[in-house]
């Protein structure tokens, strides 16, 4: 009998001896559970704000293709400048500031006038139709559904009267050129709600790291890119409003993949976007590139800017069971 | 997504404890072990302590708790946690994790040899719980690594039911060959299972998305459930049930056979759990889940916004469907043992196979064990399994059947380091058996070396 209570209490000590207690599980703690570890990034879809034709528009609220479609002809078809890839530009600052500049283009344009009927007749073209007014002085008894065969025969014949023309054209030119290189009127849209649940947008802000940290770790960004029909470069500007999230973004010309810079948001960013939200979009024209034309599509409904937005959260995601 | 549904599966997971005892096979004497072998008999009649007389718990697996939790920093915390990294997580995990438990808890329990001595019936009266869990790897590859993909084959299933079982067994090619069988009445308590044969995550720049396929049947006796008016969709807790009598009755045998190869060599077969409970349609939900969800962004235009509902990873969304009459199959296990007797009866070698068909997957276990009987009233038992070709477990047992008191029990636990719940923590399975009787009537003649002069009555 002393064997066998002998054996049983060997048993007892050592089932105590076998037990660890740093696996006890009264003691489980799952209140840092994640998806991910801190190597991880997660890319969520966002925005995707699609400007089409109708809503660009230029300070008068002219057709911004209407707008460029008649820069085309103030502008000779040889450029001074190139991009890298080789493509001819004309800078729209230079174009209001730079009166060298502007002389280089008119030059080369009257040069073009004489040489290019096709050009000319263009030129006589739009006079006719927008411009009568301003030379029928020019054009004594000349009606308008004269105007433009008397206004190439003039140029084209009368050496004389072509510095007149000239002038006039210098002068009407300088004008609407200059004026090409303004801000185009901010592009507003409402958003009512970002449809993502309580539990996603939880996951995507729960651990970040705030302003305060030195290397953040656990970070949200808002990325993307710009797809642009347009034949010119831009600056874009959206604002996120009520946030004060913004970016600005360099945007090439009949680029469909020009990409947005990343840009750091907070947890109080992201809750307040998903709400609601009202983006304002300021675009402003860099380089036109004329000759191009415009991508309308089949039934003009074709998007000329399409601002795909995502977030890139760094880090795990939070996991609250 | 319903975290607290893989909370709890976790938990399930590394709950680590193992179906029959191996241990306890060859426990000689032991009122318990007609379970493992309608053929065998205890050594003297008896009655179970109701409540106490006999109780099972019986875990197994391919996972061991270590697997599913880590100690960091003074906590426990799960291989979720960022503190665990991805390849920590998954380096032990299999391609499929999967658990299964099963608990018997005898409620009443009595047996008698007749007037031949070697003649047995007992009866006796059950509650089983048997739950089986499978975690594909996958699933766990989408949480710690955020790895989008297409995740197959999880759920869980449960049930509870009653059994009251009517055991005979007897002698036959002269007292080498003993038949058994037990016949049992199954009263179904509730049963409940999820399954998902399609989770797909997408988590794409320009695309998030989730599609499910899954089902759900719970039964339980008045089983209801509202969806919701608008959508048609249910969730887990809105199934309500009223439980006053059982949702279905079956009828199960466990067949055996023990034979006497040589004087000392006998070699025992045994399948248990054959039969099945239909389970009652009106005490049914049933549901369907088959979600697509997905979020590209939110379209803006000059035309305004188009609204979409909410974009969320939850899956346990279900909309009710018909319920078939559903006859479930009760998970039937194979035992085959061998046992070689030395020295009189004193010492003997055993070896045991046994499978167990779970909802999942089938699980093997292969168990040597020596068992000692100094004398006829105390069997010590220690085993060593292997199981499933992976893990392995040490067990002890005790059996002490002097002529007052019935008292066994048998359990791996003792020698693996375990939690202060008595959970392994490395070992992929666990078994405890115990149980409680007093010794009535006849004591039995099956064995010679046991038999004394003065029990020849």
């Amino acid at each position: 009998m002393k064997k066998f209570f002998s054996l049983i209490l060997l048993c007892a000590v050592s089932s105590t001896a076998c037990v660890d207690l740093e696996y006890d599980l009264s003691k489980i703690s799952t209140d840092d559970i994640a998806i991910g570890d801190e190597s991880s990034q997660f890319e969520v879809p966002l925005l995707k704000v699609y400007i089409g034709m109708g809503e660009l528009t230029d300070v008068d609220g002219d057709a911004i293709d209407a707008v460029f479609d008649e820069a085309d002809i103030w502008l000779p078809s040889q450029l001074p400048d190139k991009d890298e890839n080789g493509n001819y530009f004309v800078s729209l600052s230079r174009l209001a500031d730079d009166n060298e500049y502007v002389d280089g283009l008119l030059s080369g344009l009257f040069n073009q006038l004489l040489s290019d009927s096709e050009r000319l007749d263009q030129m006589a073209s739009l006079l006719q139709e927008k411009y009568f007014e301003d030379f029928s002085p020019l054009f004594p008894g000349t009606s308008q559904a004269e105007f433009k065969a008397e206004f190439i025969d003039q140029y084209a014949n009368n050496e004389q009267k072509r510095p007149q023309l000239n002038g006039k054209l210098e002068e009407l030119a300088r004008g609407y050129l200059a004026k090409l290189d303004v801000d185009l009127p901010p592009i507003s849209y409402n958003v009512d709600r970002v449809e993502l649940s309580d539990d996603v947008v939880d996951m995507l802000i729960e651990n970040l790291d705030g302003k305060e940290v030195a290397e953040p770790k656990n970070t949200l960004h808002m990325a993307g890119t710009i797809d642009n029909r347009l034949p010119f470069s831009a600056t874009a500007t959206p604002l996120f409003m009520p946030t004060e999230v913004t970016f600005t973004a360099e945007i090439e010309a009949n680029n469909d993949a020009n990409v947005l810079p990343e840009t750091r948001i907070f947890a109080d960013d992201l809750q307040t976007i998903v709400r609601g939200l009202t983006i304002d979009i300021n675009v402003h024209v860099d380089k036109y590139y004329p000759g191009r034309g415009f991508d309308r599509g089949t039934d003009g409904s074709q998007p000329q800017l399409s601002i795909i937005l995502h977030l890139i959260k760094r880090g795990a995601l939070k996991f609250d069971l | 997504m319903k975290k607290t549904y893989l909370l709890l599966a976790a938990l399930l997971l590394a709950s680590g404890l193992a179906a029959q005892n191996p241990t306890a096979y060859f426990m000689e004497g032991s009122t318990f072990r007609s379970q493992f072998n309608p053929a065998f008999a205890p050594l003297r009649g008896y009655i179970n302590l109701p409540g106490i007389g006999g109780m099972n718990v019986n875990l197994s697996g391919n996972i061991a708790l270590d697997n599913i939790f880590f100690a960091r920093d003074g906590k426990l915390v799960t291989l979720l946690d960022s503190s665990v990294t991805p390849d920590q997580a998954l380096r032990n995990l299999k391609t499929n994790n999967l658990m299964g438990l099963d608990t018997r808890i005898n409620i009443l329990g009595f047996g008698k040899f007749t007037r031949n001595h070697k003649n047995f019936w007992s009866f006796d009266v059950n509650l089983r719980a048997n739950e089986s869990m499978n975690l594909p790897k996958s699933l766990f590859e989408f949480l710690k690594r955020g790895q989008e993909g297409s995740i197959k084959n999880f759920g869980a299933a449960t049930e509870a039911y009653l059994e009251a079982g009517f055991n005979y067994s007897f002698p036959l090619l002269d007292d080498r060959l003993y038949v058994g069988i037990r016949g049992k009445f199954l009263a179904g308590i509730a049963r409940a299972q999820v399954n998902y044969d399609q989770f797909d995550i997408t988590l794409q720049q320009d695309r998030w998305a989730v599609v499910t396929k899954g089902t759900i049947d719970m039964t339980v006796d008045g089983a209801s459930v509202e969806p919701d008016p608008e959508t048609g969709i249910f969730e887990f807790g809105d199934i309500d049930y009223k439980p006053r009598k059982p949702a279905g009755y079956g009828f199960a045998v466990d067949l055996g056979a023990t034979y006497d190869i040589l004087p000392n060599l006998q070699a025992s077969l045994a399948v248990n759990d054959l039969g099945f409970i239909s389970w009652n349609k009106n005490s049914t939900v049933s549901g369907v889940s088959t979600q697509t969800a997905e979020f590209t962004g939110v379209a803006v235009s000059g035309d305004g916004t188009e609204s979409a509902p909410d974009f969320d990873f939850e899956m346990m969304k279900f909309t009710q469907t018909d319920t078939p009459k559903s006859a479930k199959m009760l998970r039937a296990a194979v035992n085959a043992g061998l046992e070689y007797e030395l020295w009189n009866h004193w010492v003997g070698f055993g070896l045991l196979y046994t499978a167990r068909f779970w909802e999942y997957k089938t699980m093997h276990n292969i168990t040597g064990s020596v068992n000692f009987h100094p004398t006829r009233w105390v069997t010590l038992t220690g085993s060593y399994s292997v199981l499933n070709n992976r893990g392995s477990a040490i067990g002890l047992g005790l059996n002490l059947c002097p002529g007052w008191i019935n008292f066994f029990v048998a359990t791996d636990l003792l020698l693996t380091k375990h939690t202060p719940q008595w959970v392994p923590i490395k070992q992929s399975s666990a078994n405890l058996t115990l149980g409680l009787g007093i010794p009535l009537g006849k004591r039995s003649h099956r064995i010679a070396a046991y038999i004394r002069e003065n029990d020849r009555k």
